[in-house]
């Protein structure tokens, strides 16, 4: 079998043409790293199968990142044939890798991507032609024009562009004297001594050079700088191209809006309230209401009438009711706000307007010591922690990254949006205020980690931002669609499966007791005697009852299953839609088993706040910063929610609401003072030396 | 001077990246290198990020970067 690579710079629409290709359902979108690992797939071609390798992209030959070394190591191997993907929009810059390829003596065929109109190029063609021969194809994966041809070349013929280019008659002396370790290596030795004077360290090892070689390697640094070696390719390129200047590629006069200094946030908080409101709120509520009724009082309700009237055992029925129907049922029903939260991403994505947002927020995050890209990360979080932290791949900064995973946690996501309801309903006459407030203490508790993170071994790299701007797009129907189809199968096939397998241990604890005897109403239940244990833990916020603890363990499955195991414990029937306020109402009888003040309900909703996620953000978490880090952010989410609830506790306790409001504005005071002391600290010292300014460096570049 | 200093929509010459050899590389890779063309087309609102114009495309960086990359108006 015959392996094709696709090989390019970010977002030169590689996933598109694989997509095209292999008719797969890859996700796509406009911004700098959306692949982060590599893709097979077969497809059929003239009776020959071929697999199709779509890799992460690459500015160069030299690696910046882990996804882009995955990238160098498959094409240095050989053992594919190789589509150089350039994007007709930034061709110039594209043509640098290109070079690379060609430095590195690898068989391609130059695929242009993204012409829309033909004969508008082929100028462009007829001049790569004299360099690449009939390798070069003009195409567009998005229309599929000219696909079939360049799979006709790539597929057909044995390419062997075999040009050299002018400018490596300058590095004969260093290439002679690497040339035995360069094949010992399987590269090319012009190659190689390229590379040896920009400083790749990764070719250097490989290359095991000895002393009077490394002489030699010093003697054409000096001589050859990176600067100079990069100005002979720019060189090179524009002397083949020889083109015109055309406007800037990636900016548009719509930025004068977006990136304006007075409305720029003014637009985004919008868009960011439309999303969450029709999301949340109006058609994803709405959608979500019915889906639930239809689930529940339908097909549930029916179901459950089938079964009692076919005389099944009660265990059976009580299973069925409580686990398929009210647990992975319940997760269903979110299915229409997650496709619509996905359809907002997607339009996002493939507008260009995240690049915008990394750039807009780049200040304010950097002084917490994240990255501009965390922006997105952390705002879906408001949405659902477990995708959200998805998208922290896009983070070049490992520190940023392992920050921005552990904070994104903090902010309060929509399932625990019905705890707040119930609560604020029974003792805080449904204010929005509380709701409110509840959300200012998760993003303030995330700042305050920020800032103590950014000052213990997590310091973030401060150079380390450096994005291109995609050109706005207008976004493509077939792959938003796409791609809320894949996030849709992906939430239900991993995260409902996790949670099915969840739900019948929760199932199990609450409905048996330790001899195995079914105990409908949970009051005897292992999960009882399993909660009394850890109750007198809770008594200083609180809520030290069993019944309390118990729905904080079950929230670690799923923060929905809290207020189901509460409505559970207090014999509240959810199956209407006034129940709600029956269960608020039962919270605050005393002859109720669970029943709270409403200073404990405080302290109970920003526990609920704070602690750990649901299994399959954790699940998520690990896979993205590591076991240990993990578990040291969970740690932390367990302390951190017990001290602040036990703050929120004493003091509205003891004091009053108004009490807890000037302390929380107090804060909030403290808060910026401290963000302003580390930003005036950081201004104070040169980037450069870090020392006092004092121009020195200035002066030594002059 | 450094590129920190530049006037928005002029035209300047690179003299100098600073940075170490990775970074350096990354730069060279997207069009910054000494002897390259660059012009500002926007800063941030709090003036911590650039907006670039190098061969043709958009390139922003952080102000750390910045202020270690020096230049010169381009005749």
């Amino acid at each position: 079998m015959i392996d094709i690579s696709l090989v390019g710079n970010p977002n030169t629409g590689k996933t598109t043409l694989y997509n095209a290709i292999t008719k797969s359902c890859e996700h796509v979108g406009n911004w700098h790293g959306v692949t982060v690992d590599k893709k097979t797939s077969l497809f059929e071609y003239n009776d020959n199968t071929f697999r199709l390798v779509d890799l992460p992209g690459t500015y160069s030959l030299s690696s910046y990142s882990f996804e882009e070394q995955v990238t160098i190591d498959n094409i240095l191997q050989r053992k594919s044939k190789i589509i150089n993907l350039c994007d007709i929009n930034a061709i110039e810059r594209n043509l640098y890798l290109t070079l690379q390829l060609m430095e590195a003596d690898v068989d391609f065929v130059l695929a242009i991507n993204m012409v829309k109109h033909l004969d508008e190029y082929n100028h462009l063609k007829s001049k790569l032609s004299k360099i690449l021969g009939n390798r070069v194809i003009l195409c567009d994966g998005q229309s599929n024009l000219n696909v079939q041809e360049l799979l006709q070349v790539v597929t057909n013929t044995n390419i062997n562009i075999n040009n050299k280019l002018p400018y490596l008659e300058k590095f004969n002396e260093l290439a002679n004297c690497i040339r035995f370790n360069a094949k010992n290596e399987g590269l090319n030795e012009y190659f190689c001594a390229i590379k040896l004077c920009e400083y790749d360290k990764e070719i250097e090892t490989r290359l095991k050079l000895n002393e009077n070689q490394f002489l030699v390697v010093e003697k054409f640094r000096k001589k050859f700088s990176l600067d100079f070696i990069a100005k002979l390719r720019y060189d090179y390129i524009n002397q083949i191209l020889n083109i015109p200047r055309k406007s800037v590629y990636g900016v548009s006069k719509i930025d004068n809006l977006f990136l304006h200094r007075v409305f720029a946030l003014p637009i985004f908080v919008l868009i960011m309230l439309g999303i969450f409101f029709i999301t949340f709120d109006s058609l994803g509520a709405f959608l979500s209401y019915y889906l639930n009724v239809f689930i529940k009082d339908i097909v549930g309700h029916n179901l459950i009438l089938f079964l009692q009237s076919v005389n099944v055992n009660i265990i059976f029925i009580d299973f069925i009711n409580k686990c398929i129907i009210n647990g992975i049922g319940g997760i269903l029903a979110f299915l229409p706000q997650i496709a619509l939260l996905f359809l907002f991403i997607s339009i996002l994505e493939e507008s260009g307007y995240l690049s915008r947002l990394a750039f807009m927020f780049e200040d304010w995050l950097s002084k917490f010591g994240l990255s501009g890209k965390s922006v997105f990360t952390l705002i879906m979080g408001f949405g659902c922690t477990t995708t959200a932290m998805f998208t922290a791949n896009n983070l070049e900064d490992k520190n940023a990254k392992i920050k921005t995973v552990l904070l994104t946690p903090y902010m309060s996501c929509s399932a625990k949006l019905p705890i707040y309801a119930v609560f604020c309903g029974a003792f805080f006459n449904q204010s929005i205020f509380m709701i409110f407030l509840l959300y200012f203490i998760g993003v303030f508790t995330a700042c305050l980690l920020a800032l103590i993170l950014e000052n213990s071994k997590l310091k973030s790299n401060e150079q380390s931002f450096i994005l291109e701007f995609p050109a706005y797009r207008f976004p493509k129907m077939k792959n938003v669609i796409r791609n809320i189809y894949i996030n849709v199968i992906h939430f239900v096939s991993k995260v409902g499966g996790m949670l099915l397998l969840f739900g019948i241990l929760v199932w199990f604890l609450q409905s048996f007791t330790f001899d195995l005897q079914f105990a409908q109403d949970g009051k005897s239940s292992i999960l009882k005697s399993i909660s009394e244990l850890f109750a007198p833990i809770f008594v200083p916020l609180g809520f030290g009852n069993w019944g309390a603890v118990s729905a904080l363990l079950c929230g670690l499955v799923a923060k929905e299953i809290v207020v189901t195991t509460l409505a559970m414990i207090n014999s509240v029937n959810l199956s209407n839609t006034t129940t709600t306020s029956i269960l608020s109402l039962s919270l605050i009888s005393c002859n109720s088993p669970i029943h709270f003040t409403g200073s404990s309900a405080l302290s109970f909703m920003v526990f609920c706040l704070l602690y750990p996620p649901c299994i399959s953000s954790m699940s998520v978490m690990k896979s993205q910063i590591g076991k240990k880090m993990t578990i040291l952010g969970l740690l932390l989410q367990l302390t951190l929610a017990y001290i602040v609830s036990f703050f929120v506790y004493m003091v509205s306790n003891n004091f009053d609401y108004t009490a807890f409001i000037i302390i929380s504005v107090v804060l909030v005071i403290l808060l910026i003072s401290l963000i302003c002391i580390n930003h005036h600290e950081k201004n104070n010292i040169c980037q450069i030396c870090k020392q006092k300014y004092c121009d020195m460096c200035y002066k030594i570049y002059k | 001077m450094r590129l920190c200093n530049i006037k928005k929509n002029k035209n300047y010459k690179i003299v100098k990246v600073g940075l170490d050899y990775k970074l350096n590389r990354r730069l060279a890779d997207l069009g910054i290198y000494a002897g390259a063309n660059i012009r500002l087309i926007r800063k941030s609102i709090s003036g911590a990020t650039y907006l670039f114009e190098v061969v043709n495309i958009a390139v922003a960086l952080r102000r750390a970067i910045v202020l270690k990359i020096v230049v010169k108006e381009d005749d």
